[in-house]
């Protein structure tokens, strides 16, 4: 599987906004793959649908996942599609 | 338990929670924050929420006065306040794949139902729960998760209204049973999604509830009596079952229809051979709209058409068998 490619200060952000205190390394890296896990694969999926497509860095994308992680909705595709789209609209696609 | 029993649980654990090792798995420990390991299926009768059910409308109650349907809302407010959780994932949300959580939570609720064609509009009946709850979730299989979830000790004290007892007592023949008991209460739940789509959600309950008190559901006297001259009841094993169905969001809410059958006792305070108790399977169904799971600052949770047959669910007015309310729903929280 996978090893999560997201920069420790986005996935910092990340945890802060959910548990209001910064954790443990540990605790930072096994959220950053977390995160990974559940949204990376449709954040890359979804960018590469736009049009035009988007090739997103580690650090975007993990703020997407960030994103994705607090978005509303019933799954993890719906949540990464929904935090892209608020991205796309940002660069004015 | 047995030495091969204990063997088949471990064995059973085992394979439920296996995952492949990383090295960076911490175990979260965490008090007073909610997680959704197992949350109420939105149409269970009792939870503990906060829900108004107005304007709704009920079938005649056993000791009214004027006759016929009537216009009755009911009101619960409640919840489940998290103690502590205990998790092997980092993030929040439902349990993902080979991810587990267990927590304690105590559950505090009030259910009230008030008749507005009686005079003074009499509060009928408010009945009080709170107890100790455990929860557990684990992504379990791939696309679904399974959940537990069991209460060793909860309590459930009912009361009438005044003004409906004073009413009710002008019958002679009208007894005021006191409806208070500790029962214990188990719940499994499969849930899952990408049924029709990759954004819908589907839920199926099974559960069951059995008071820990010898006697049952109420004391053998009446009320201001120590004369026991009630029989107490005795087919108390209430199961249930429960399904649910969320459709994709549309403007925010998902459309959903939910169901919740339980096959519950209809008391009966004056047993003999010949009137023995008796059940009835009492359904409660919603069709409505909520918001999406992880929605957050949106008070208006959910609103619905509910619709409720079977015993009534108030108090020692649950000896009234076949019983209806409709009306429209709405549930708020944080």
């Amino acid at each position: 599987m996978p090893v999560s490619d997201y920069p420790g200060r986005t996935m910092l952000v990340g945890f802060f906004i959910q548990k209001q205190e910064a954790g443990t390394l540990a605790q930072r890296e096994q959220f950053s793959q977390e995160l990974f896990d559940k949204f990376d694969a449709h954040i890359v999926a979804a960018c590469n649908a736009a049009t035009p497509p988007v090739n997103p860095s580690p650090r975007v994308r993990a703020s997407l996942a960030v994103m994705a992680q607090n978005a509303p909705g019933g799954s993890n595709p719906a949540k990464a599609r929904r935090a892209v789209q608020a991205y796309l609209t940002f660069r004015g696609f | 338990m047995c030495r091969p029993c204990c063997v088949a649980m471990l064995v059973l654990i085992q394979c439920v929670l296996w995952r492949p090792a990383r090295a960076q798995d911490t175990l979260s420990t965490e008090f007073f924050r909610d997680h959704p390991f197992y949350e109420p299926l939105l149409a269970e009768p009792r939870p503990a929420r906060t829900m108004l059910l107005v304007p709704g409308w009920s079938k005649e109650f056993p000791d009214s006065v004027k006759e016929g349907n009537r216009f009755a809302w009911q009101i619960s407010l409640g919840d489940e306040l998290p103690i502590l959780t205990l998790s092997n994932q980092q993030s929040s949300g439902v349990m993902e794949n080979g991810r587990w959580g267990l927590g304690l939570w105590i559950p505090v609720s009030f259910h009230v139902v008030e008749d507005f064609k009686d005079d003074s509009a009499p509060i009928v009946d408010t009945d009080y729960r709170f107890g100790f709850m455990t929860k557990f979730q684990c992504g379990c299989f791939a696309s679904m998760r399974l959940g537990f979830r069991f209460v060793p000790w909860a309590h459930e004290s009912t009361h009438l209204g005044d003004e409906y007892t004073i009413e009710a007592v002008k019958d002679p023949s009208f007894e005021r049973i006191n409806v208070s008991y500790e029962y214990w209460e188990y719940g499994i739940s499969l849930e899952g999604g990408g049924l029709f789509n990759d954004e819908d959600n589907w839920t199926i309950r099974h559960g069951g509830l059995r008071p820990w008190n010898a006697e049952g559901y109420y004391s053998d006297h009446l009320l201001g009596s120590d004369v026991a001259t009630l029989t107490p009841s005795m087919k108390n094993y209430e199961p249930s079952f429960g399904v649910e169905y969320r459709m994709r969001a549309w403007r925010g809410r998902q459309t959903y229809v939910s169901a919740d059958v339980r096959n519950k006792l209809i008391y009966n305070y004056h047993q003999t051979p010949e009137n023995p108790e008796d059940r009835q399977w009492s359904w409660n169904i919603q069709v409505g709209r909520a918001v999406e799971i992880g929605t957050t600052g949106t008070p208006l949770k959910q609103y619905f058409v509910q619709f409720y047959h079977g015993v009534n669910p108030y108090g020692q007015l649950r000896s009234q068998q076949d019983y209806w309310s409709v009306g429209l729903g709405w549930v708020f929280g944080l």
